[in-house]
């Protein structure tokens, strides 16, 4: 049993922020607020710090070889449409970009296949029109990953992503136009072998059971989009096949904010700090998920590691808000939303009773830079210092002078 | 004359308290120079803006990037920065690359960053000749050449080479072979001991490098990963003698004494981008551990690689790992300024210089403080 005491909750959930104690018992959240704690209980005097929910990253290639060494293993690029691939045959939970998240408070991870391999030039971005099967993880505090969900989606890609891969491959689609019509193709071959009376043959099966699991609402599609144009293309998908979708980065969500509210479809939205590394990007703003936020969409910030690391997602938030997001909406940007979007939201991504206890504490505003991660607890267990990946501390070196007052460090 | 009232001035000045390196007070700004720093009765016909208790820093100076030479939106298919020739384009000059009108300056002036030091790619072994350039305003090339750009990058066979017949070297003794003799050939002529060549682009290399050897300008050196590329050009430097600074500096803390006994600085970074197996080592104990050593640590973006108006981000992520904040601050200031010997002129609030600076609504370094205000040679210009 484990109880943090005098602590700021921003419970993420309905409860908004209260200050108060917070039990776990079993691993999961017993009480929150109020409320004896029990004297058996081991206690954490949180003395007003920030306490949040662990923070949950909607898209994300942790764990994911980038592929100095054997290639890369988050795309697999000898065709375009691969359906039937699990990214969590890729998963590596030894690779240090786990304790990465980990020791940045991300304790719920969505894992999206499709991402270009080291050595091809970082800069194109390259990923498979269809690139397979997602998974859903909860880190654990002895650095290991539960699976939560696999498959958890079927991640798609549209716009110049696929084109250049396809491109350097010599293998079709090369156009938005046959891209549109090899995404209608595989939707009538799974919409076939739903109403096929035989047993059909287990590669068939392979292939096409997640895409049936799609068109009867069982998997969510992850639709990669960045232009408004490919946004649109996304919505009208969604719409021709009642799909329950999320949208991937949304670059230009800022300009397709009437549409996407109309459509209620949920958006994990960057990283928003990329540069206009390309056309795609032309329109990036860091204020598009405020502008979203105002237009009713429902936002989740994503750092799509390892394009921006992991632990600098809560700081992503930081930069929503300084760009005019509510804090409450990023807040839930990189929690309850992502957790909701991911199918976990029932077991984390707030603070409330019967969740996950998993929770993070801060040495000041959880969303700022400036601040440290002081813990991190996953389920109900304190993440403890020299796992692999551990991120660097200065405390103990000459240099790094602490201010006078630990806790007014951050004094903005 | 521009008087800015009643600010919470980070002079980052020597002298200032060391503890918050804070003085609550007026900055006085005439003819594009700082002129009083303190507590300022407004002068008569002197425009006076009102802080209220603003946070105003020196702007910042990111000195590794590619802003302008890297064309915003387009790609790299378009871009200007590795002339990819052969190993040797001394000759090239990245000002002849540069749009200083491309969007990337004005994402440098919302970021608060002010002065900018421009290279060629690390493609080449010499990779031609940087820029210092004001993000904004009326001047805005102020060091023309500033630099040049060396790398070992092309061992190894990276394969970016394709576009060029000749031959670069495959590894790191050969392009070490290769740069000494041409830093001999340089010291031969600048001691008359050969004459000019017919080659225009080799001509133009050979000067650059006498500029080398006249310690007028430093070498640039890129190093990733472990610090191999760096002890071999300490190993040249001890044979020519010549100004260098290491740039990115992955692991470059296990060389520090080194560097400071070299006065030697660090422009270190990007570490909030692409964290692929190339940068597993780029980490922010880095930074504190050559603090300790004594060298000057100067931040980069790399820009596009990371966002220039990220640039202060990452030193907010250095306080977030134990730095001090105002030390953390000196990284994007007066220490890169000493690294670009621009310290005369750039990087600290100070009497006589460029009247380069930002005002935030709260701590500088704060991922939640906007930038409220920039100026340029005393010219607002955010």
């Amino acid at each position: 049993m484990l109880a943090v005491t005098d602590a700021v909750l921003m419970t993420a959930g309905p409860r908004g922020t209260v200050r108060g104690n917070l039990l776990i018992r079993d691993g999961r959240i017993a009480a929150v607020g109020a409320g004896d704690i029990p004297a058996e209980a081991e206690h954490i005097d949180a003395r007003g710090r920030a306490v949040t929910p662990g923070f949950v990253d909607a898209h994300s290639h942790v764990g994911i070889s980038a592929g100095l060494f054997g290639g890369g293993d988050g795309n697999e690029d000898t065709s375009a449409v691969n359906p039937h691939l699990r990214i969590i045959d890729s998963f590596d939970p030894y690779d240090d970009s786990v304790g990465d998240a980990l020791w940045g408070g991300v304790t719920t991870l969505g894992l999206l296949p499709g991402r270009a391999a080291e050595g091809q030039d970082p800069l194109v971005e390259q990923t498979g029109l269809v690139a397979g099967q997602g998974a859903v993880l909860h880190l654990q505090a002895d650095g290991a990953a539960r699976v939560h969900k696999s498959p958890s989606c079927v991640k798609f890609a549209l716009g110049d992503h696929p084109k250049h891969f396809n491109k350097s491959k010599k293998t079709p689609p090369y156009t938005r136009m046959d891209m549109l019509a090899k995404i209608r193709q595989l939707f009538a071959e799974a919409r076939q072998y739903m109403d096929e009376e035989e047993e059909p043959d287990p590669g068939q099966r392979l292939r096409l059971e997640p895409v049936a699991a799609l068109l009867r609402g069982e998997l969510t599609a992850a639709i990669h989009a960045h232009r408004r144009r490919d946004i649109l293309a996304a919505l009208s998908l969604v719409e021709e096949f009642s799909l329950d979708a999320v949208l991937h980065h949304v670059t230009e969500g800022h300009l397709t904010c009437g549409e996407l509210a109309a459509a209620q479809v949920p958006c994990a939205v960057g990283p928003i700090c990329m540069t206009r590394r390309g056309p795609e990007l032309r329109n990036i703003n860091l204020a598009n998920p405020a502008i979203l936020e105002r237009a009713g969409v429902e936002v989740a910030l994503i750092t799509d590691h390892p394009s921006v690391p992991s632990n600098y997602l809560p700081v992503l938030a930081g930069m929503a808000v300084r760009e005019g997001m509510s804090d409450t909406a990023a807040l839930a940007a990189v929690t309850k939303n992502a957790a909701e979007m991911l199918g976990a939201g029932d077991e984390v991504g707030t603070l409330e009773e019967g969740k996950r206890a998993d929770l993070v504490m801060h040495s000041g505003d959880p969303l700022d830079a400036m601040s440290r991660v002081e813990l991190v607890v996953c389920a109900g267990q304190k993440v403890r210092p020299g796992l692999p990946g551990e991120s660097p501390s200065l405390h103990d070196m000459s240099l790094a002078r602490r201010s006078k007052g630990d806790d007014d460090q951050c004094s903005c | 004359m521009l008087l800015l009232k009643d600010a919470r001035l980070l002079t980052m000045a020597p002298g200032t308290d060391g503890s918050t390196g804070q003085v609550r007070g007026d900055l006085l700004i005439a003819d594009g120079k700082i002129a009083r720093v303190g507590q300022v009765s407004p002068p008569g016909g002197c425009r006076t803006v009102q802080l209220d208790g603003a946070y105003v820093s020196p702007g910042f100076i990111d000195c590794h990037c590619h802003v302008g030479i890297v064309p915003e939106g387009e790609g790299w298919g378009t871009a200007d920065v590795n002339e990819t020739a052969g190993p040797i384009t001394g000759h090239a000059r990245a000002i002849d690359g540069v749009d200083l009108d491309d969007a990337g300056f004005s994402d440098a002036v919302q970021g608060g960053v002010t002065s900018v030091l421009i290279h060629p790619g690390s493609a080449n072994t010499v990779g031609g000749t940087s820029v210092a350039v004001k993000t904004a305003g009326k001047r805005r090339v102020f060091r023309e050449p500033a630099a040049v750009k060396m790398s070992w990058f092309a061992a190894g066979g990276t394969g970016w080479f394709t576009s060029s017949d000749i031959p670069y070297p495959a590894t790191r003794m050969g392009i070490t072979a290769l740069l000494r003799g041409l830093l001999q050939e340089a010291r031969d002529r600048s001691e008359g001991r050969l004459k000019e060549t017919p080659d225009p682009a080799r001509e133009a290399t050979l000067r650059v490098l006498e500029q080398v050897l006249e310690k007028k300008l430093q070498i640039c050196v890129h190093s990733r990963k472990n610090p191999v590329d760096i002890e071999a050009l300490m190993r040249l430097q001890d044979e020519f003698g010549f100004r260098f600074s290491v740039h990115h500096g992955d692991e470059a803390h296990l060389i520090a004494e080194e560097l400071a006994r070299r006065d030697a600085g660090v422009v270190y970074g990007p570490f909030i981008g692409d964290r692929r197996v190339r940068y597993r080592h780029a980490n922010p104990h880095v930074v504190a551990d050559l603090l300790a050593a004594g060298v000057d640590v100067g931040l980069q973006t790399d820009h596009p690689v990371i966002s220039i108006r990220e640039l202060r981000m990452q030193a907010g992520m250095l306080v977030r790992y134990g730095l001090d904040p105002y030390e953390a601050l000196r990284t994007l200031t007066i220490l890169p300024a000493r690294i670009m010997d621009e310290q005369e002129r750039l990087g600290s609030l100070e009497e006589g210089k460029d009247a380069d600076l930002a005002v935030f609504c709260g701590h500088p370094l704060s991922t939640l403080s906007r930038v409220e205000q920039v100026y340029i040679g005393g010219e607002r210009v955010k």
